[in-house]
């Protein structure tokens, strides 16, 4: 096997994080080479410079013995890599077969016209090939996430690409649509296709990989022949010390109810989901894309519209309606995506911090008490320890950690009863992520009652003191901290679910 | 079954809704030559409104097109009183097009002006070039018959511009649904990111609308001054409205991706019997307008209301 | 202004943080003394106190629009309606006027027609979910509609009374009352902007408005106030220049009042303000009025053109927003390095 693609001492910096530190990598002809690692170890940075959307700050590629520059993807599209992301890339208002052939469009001979019939033709072809069922005259945006995300492989085959990459291709997959995967997987293979394949499913990479390179905060911890790995060799190297260590201990008694939910329901979403939250404590949401974990939380928060049920929060009864009331009611939220849904990136750190509670705290009679916001959200920086310059500063020049110590001081200030976590240490480098942790525990132990939703288990098996499994719209579990494990989880995620 | 979507429908449904109430209002409105004439009359609209689709399928705008309208217009009448032949008269309109198309292309894509403010200046801009290049008031005199007879001649016993229009519909349904890049126009329109990922050079064919645009606007303008045979500096004012209201009618999306050429034809058509249906019931040409100006807004109003209901998100949008 | 912005030291802005947040307004000052200097060589009149105060008094008016345009601008929206609304107020107030209304009457009618129209921007706006530029060209359109019908294309003039056009055209002390109010709502605005929680509100909406809505801010009632504010801001400035003749004057063209929309955006863009929101200030707005008011005063005193006028206004707002997309790109480039961050 003669190598295909190499990296060499590649870099790559955003603002003020080293994402790719020197990593060199070599990827071998026919070979299906596993990246695993962390989310925020720098797999999706290194696929996507491979692929030509990020171009390294340092270090150099070779195709096949030659050195490369990719400027843009068609670039490296020319050149024969095709990639598959995590988002399918589409076009929804086009049919599949416009999506497979979009700039390769067969012609009639000698013309500009674009011979439809064949267009349909091969497209029928391809999918008869690969031994999918698609109708290929339906429009892209009329069939199911499984389907589409088929459609894109069928699309990156029929390139006939040296390098195929893809990240988590089995993430909206049924088991039925897996077997047609791995089956192009290996027809790939014997055509001596390279293929990089990045997954959190720890068996599926057992299974499929020939060759498993472990990423960790940006470098390159270990390369290892597939038949070598097993979970206890791997995620050791992948997380980097003991899983303890980073969940500190918290000292939080459970106290009263704060919240009590019963029979919440929205439309297809879920339905009849029942729970109490104590003061003091962290609960777990789990579940699958879909299983309606994430969709209580943003329905509690008031952003879903009117869900039917009871929900009870302090002894009053809500009226769920929009983020503002729910604000008012003591709900707090810190969303998932602190760029898009959480941070004022232009606007100073004191217009970030009060936000929250402008009506409530910052103003009389509609007029701001800008000492007093001064004075608070100084005192939120000194808590949370917030690298900065100080108040005037933009969040866009802070790093990711202190980005979100600065939405979770959002919610520190003021009198809130329940703060609801979504993925509160996503993106964000190790260092801050225990800090975000011990936040966490301190505001627990200040008796806020805490609801974190996340798709990172061993945050949630390490945080919380009570996990809730979600599926299919339902909840399936409620499982104690003592009780809890990945497997116990995953299999009541799985009960119900439908993709 | 599949739900019926009204957006679709709604062209036609107007289109017949229109004829149906426009034979009750007026006795001259249902016949064979009133119905020509708003053909005839409908050239310049439906250029300028084939132009405005492609643009807004890339999820642009082009409003200097009243404006690139109007000097083209003088340009043209300008060349007609000299008596330049033609062809030449034809190229030098085509190349204003494809100037003015060039400039709003690359403020667009290179400079990465918001679409509606970079042809908003640019028809600010070209309309003082228009009244620069004539002084002011219109340029007058005697043009030949020939240019006259560009418009107002008959072909094979029809009106010159029937065929104009029958052969721009035509054409522009050919590049639009039948070539590799009117398929990229959709592409682009449907998902940018995307179709760069997929190798479409997205910034090339954005250019290549705003040309299209302008060159048939600028080909609207010669139509204009053939007809009117002065140099109307004044001409074109409203257009990109019209256009607009063409495109909305004839449901094409503003925001891209979504829209078709039936759709701008059944489009101008409403448009052009409205007006039509307006002079012959002696509405103020003052007061027509505000009738357009209704219409767009009810008609965007219901397609945006059905495009929220069907995306059935979970959050809902801010 | 970019390239003043790259002048001024580095250093400066180190050492005293606060001065960063004012470097567009430092920068446009510096702009305006060299506009200034340069004009009075060029135009021996420039310097009189007729064209001095003359030149404050077009300032004021196109600096009270665009007071009202920057809170649009500031939520992300376009108002490219005021122009009309300028005129259908003009037409109402003289009409009223003319037909012996009394002048408190006049003016709460004029105010009334521009919160109806500023409700209606703003409501099909954010409630249609139409993209503000159309929706604003159409309720332009329709306005300047309702004028010509209404007034017959023709000028409306007649017995204004002398306390009316006293408005317009009278002093106080030996400032013209439009400059005065100028002052005042530039002064109330500054002070809603910084003091209030409305002001604060507006800045996050049109800083992210997801964030804004997420952290309990009613995103669409701040959109909607916005255009209600701009629309009766315009109203004010419309009643300001109608006052001053005492007569109405319908136009169909760009220029003159129909124009105001264009006028006032150059004023905000020129302030620092970005058409993707969430940027510029009060004083900014301020400082870009005077400049464009001091451009426009001295053209037509140096002899250029009318048309000449219109053409370089057209390459004064590409220029300015040429200069803040420029930022933006920027910011686009950074934002797609974080996504993976």
């Amino acid at each position: 096997m003669r190598d295909v693609f190499e990296l060499k001492e590649v870099s790559k910096v955003f603002s003020h994080n080293t994402v790719l530190d020197d990593v060199s990598l070599t990827f071998k002809r026919g070979e299906l080479h596993a990246l695993v690692g962390e989310n925020g170890a720098g797999k999706s940075t290194l696929i996507k410079i491979i692929s030509g959307v990020y171009r390294a700050d340092r270090g150099r590629l070779f195709l096949n013995g030659e050195p490369v520059q990719f400027m843009n993807p068609s670039d490296a599209q020319a050149a024969g890599i095709s990639t598959l992301f995590q988002e399918i890339q589409e076009i929804p208002e086009m049919t599949v077969a416009e999506n497979i052939f979009l700039r390769r469009e067969p012609r009639y001979p000698g013309t500009f016209l674009v011979d439809r019939k064949k267009l349909r033709q091969s497209a029928k072809e391809l999918m008869e090939r690969l031994g999918l069922k698609i109708d290929t005259s339906a429009k892209m945006r009329e069939l199911p996430v499984s389907t589409r995300k088929m459609v894109e492989i069928a699309r990156a085959v029929s390139q006939k690409a040296s390098v195929v990459i893809m990240d988590e291709p089995t993430a909206n997959l049924n088991a039925e649509e897996m077997q047609a995967l791995f089956q192009m997987i290996d027809d790939l293979k014997k055509e001596e296709v390279t293929i990089i394949y990045i997954s959190h499913r720890m068996n599926e990479v057992f299974s499929l990989a020939d060759r498993v390179s472990v990423l960790r905060d940006g470098k390159l911890i270990a390369t290892m022949p597939g038949e070598e790995c097993n979970e206890e060799r791997l995620i050791p190297l992948m997380i980097g010390r003991e899983l303890n260590s980073l969940y500190p201990a918290r000292n939080a008694s459970r106290g009263d109810a704060v919240l009590k939910v019963k029979d919440l329901s929205l439309g297809e979403h879920f339905g009849n989901v029942s729970f109490t939250l104590h003061k003091g404590e962290v609960l777990g949401f789990a579940g699958l894309e879909a299983s309606g974990a994430s969709a209580v939380t943003k329905t509690l928060f008031g952003l879903c519209g009117h869900p039917t049920g009871e929900v009870v929060c302090g002894g009053r009864k809500l009226n769920i309606k929009n983020p503002a009331e729910s604000i008012r009611n003591g709900i707090a939220f810190l969303p998932e995506d602190r760029k898009t849904q959480g941070l004022f990136l232009n606007q100073n750190l004191l217009t970030n911090i009060t936000a929250g509670a402008l009506d409530s705290l910052f103003s009389k009679r509609a007029i701001l008490h800008n000492r007093f916001e001064r004075s608070q959200s100084g005192e939120v920086v000194r808590r949370l320890g917030v690298k900065t310059q100080g108040l005037h500063e933009h969040p866009d020049e802070l790093s990711g950690g202190n980005q979100q110590k600065v939405l979770l001081g959002r919610w520190i200030i003021g009198s809130h009863k329940v703060l609801i976590l979504e993925e509160p240490t996503r993106g964000v480098d190790v260092g801050a992520k225990s800090e975000i942790y011990r936040q966490i525990n301190s505001l627990a132990e200040q008796g806020l009652a805490i609801i974190l939703f996340s798709t990172e288990m061993p945050e949630l098996l390490g945080m919380c003191d009570r996990v809730l499994v979600f599926s299919g719209g339902a909840l399936t579990a409620s499982l104690p901290k003592e009780e809890a494990t990945q497997e116990l989880v995953l299999k009541y995620a799985l009960e119900r679910h439908v993709s | 079954m599949k739900k019926i979507e009204i957006s679709k429908l709604l062209p036609v449904a107007m289109l017949i809704a229109l004829i149906i109430v426009g034979s009750q209002l007026s006795d001259s409105f249902f016949s064979i030559g009133n119905f020509a004439n708003i053909i005839q009359y409908a050239v310049e609209s439906a250029l300028i409104g084939i132009g405005m689709t492609f643009v807004l399928m890339v999820g642009g705008i082009d409003l200097s097109v009243g404006s690139v309208l109007a000097f083209s217009s003088v340009v043209s009448a300008k060349m007609a009183l000299s008596n330049v032949a033609l062809p030449l008269i034809f190229l030098t309109v085509i190349a204003i097009g494809l100037a003015c198309g060039l400039v709003n292309g690359f403020l667009v894509t290179r400079f990465n002006i918001e679409p509606f403010m970079a042809t908003l200046a640019m028809m600010m801009i070209m309309r003082a070039v228009t009244f620069l290049f004539t002084g002011g008031g219109p340029l007058t005199g005697t043009v030949g018959d020939s240019f006259k007879q560009i418009i107002k001649g008959r072909t094979l016993g029809m009106q010159n511009g029937i065929w104009y229009v029958i052969a721009a519909f035509l054409l522009a349904l050919l590049v639009l649904n039948r070539t590799r890049f009117g398929r990229h126009v959709h592409a682009v329109g449907g998902g940018e990111e995307t179709s760069k990922l997929f190798g479409v050079n997205a910034d090339k064919i954005k250019i290549a609308v705003y040309i299209i645009s302008a060159v048939l606007a600028a080909l609207s303008g010669l139509f204009i001054a053939a007809r009117i045979g002065i140099g109307e500096p004044r001409s074109g004012q409203g257009y990109e409205m019209t256009a607009i209201t063409i495109c909305v009618i004839g449901g094409i999306s503003m925001t891209g991706g979504k829209g078709s050429i039936l759709g701008t034809f059944v489009g101008t058509m409403v448009v052009c019997m409205i007006k039509n249906l307006m002079n012959l019931m002696n509405i103020n040409t003052d007061a027509q307008p505000i009738v357009t100006g209704a219409v767009i807004l009810i008609t965007s109003l219901i397609v945006s209301r059905e495009l929220v209901n069907k995306r059935k998100k979970l959050v809902k949008e801010v | 202004m970019a390239v003043l912005k790259s002048i001024l030291p580095k250093a400066l802005f180190k050492k005293r943080p606060y001065i960063r947040e004012y470097k567009n307004e430092i920068a446009i000052s510096l702009l305006i003394i060299v506009v200034f200097v340069v004009s009075q060589f060029l135009s021996p009149v420039f310097l009189s106190a007729d064209n001095l105060l003359n030149l404050l008094r077009q300032t004021a008016y196109t600096a009270i629009a665009a007071i009202g345009m920057y809170f649009v601008i500031l939520i992300g929206g376009i108002d490219l309606s005021i122009g009309a609304t300028v005129q259908i107020v003009g037409m109402v107030s003289i009409m009223m006027m003319v037909d012996g209304v009394s002048i408190g009457v006049t003016i709460a009618a004029a105010l009334a027609v521009g919160l109806l129209v500023g409700l209606l921007n703003g409501i099909i706006v954010t409630y249609g979910r139409l993209q503000p530029f159309v929706v604003t060209l159409v309720t332009r359109q329709i306005m300047q509609g309702i004028v010509l019908v209404a007034s017959g294309g023709a000028s409306i003039s007649g017995d204004v009374p002398d306390t009316f056009m006293q408005i317009g055209a009278g002093y106080i002390g030996f400032i013209p009352v439009p400059v005065v109010v100028m002052f005042v709502i530039a002064v109330a605005a500054f002070f809603m902007m910084r003091k209030t929680t409305f002001g604060r509100r507006l800045y996050i909406t049109g800083s992210n408005q997801t964030a804004a809505y997420y952290s309990g801010t009613n995103v669409r009632r701040v959109k909607v106030l916005a255009y209600v504010l701009c629309a009766l801001f315009a109203t004010v400035s419309g009643l300001l220049s109608v006052a001053r003749i005492g007569a109405f004057q319908p136009t169909t063209t760009h220029g003159g009042a129909a124009g105001m929309e264009l006028n006032a955006i150059a004023a905000v863009v020129v302030g620092g303000a970005s058409l993707s929101g969430g940027k510029g200030s009060i004083v900014g707005t301020l400082l870009g009025a005077v400049l464009y008011g001091i451009l426009s005063n001295l053209f037509p005193l140096i002899g250029i053109s009318s048309y000449i006028q219109q053409l370089i206004q057209g390459f004064i707002i590409l220029m300015a927003v040429l200069i803040s997309s420029k930022g933006k790109i920027l910011r686009v480039l950074r934002k797609e390095g974080a996504k993976v961050a």
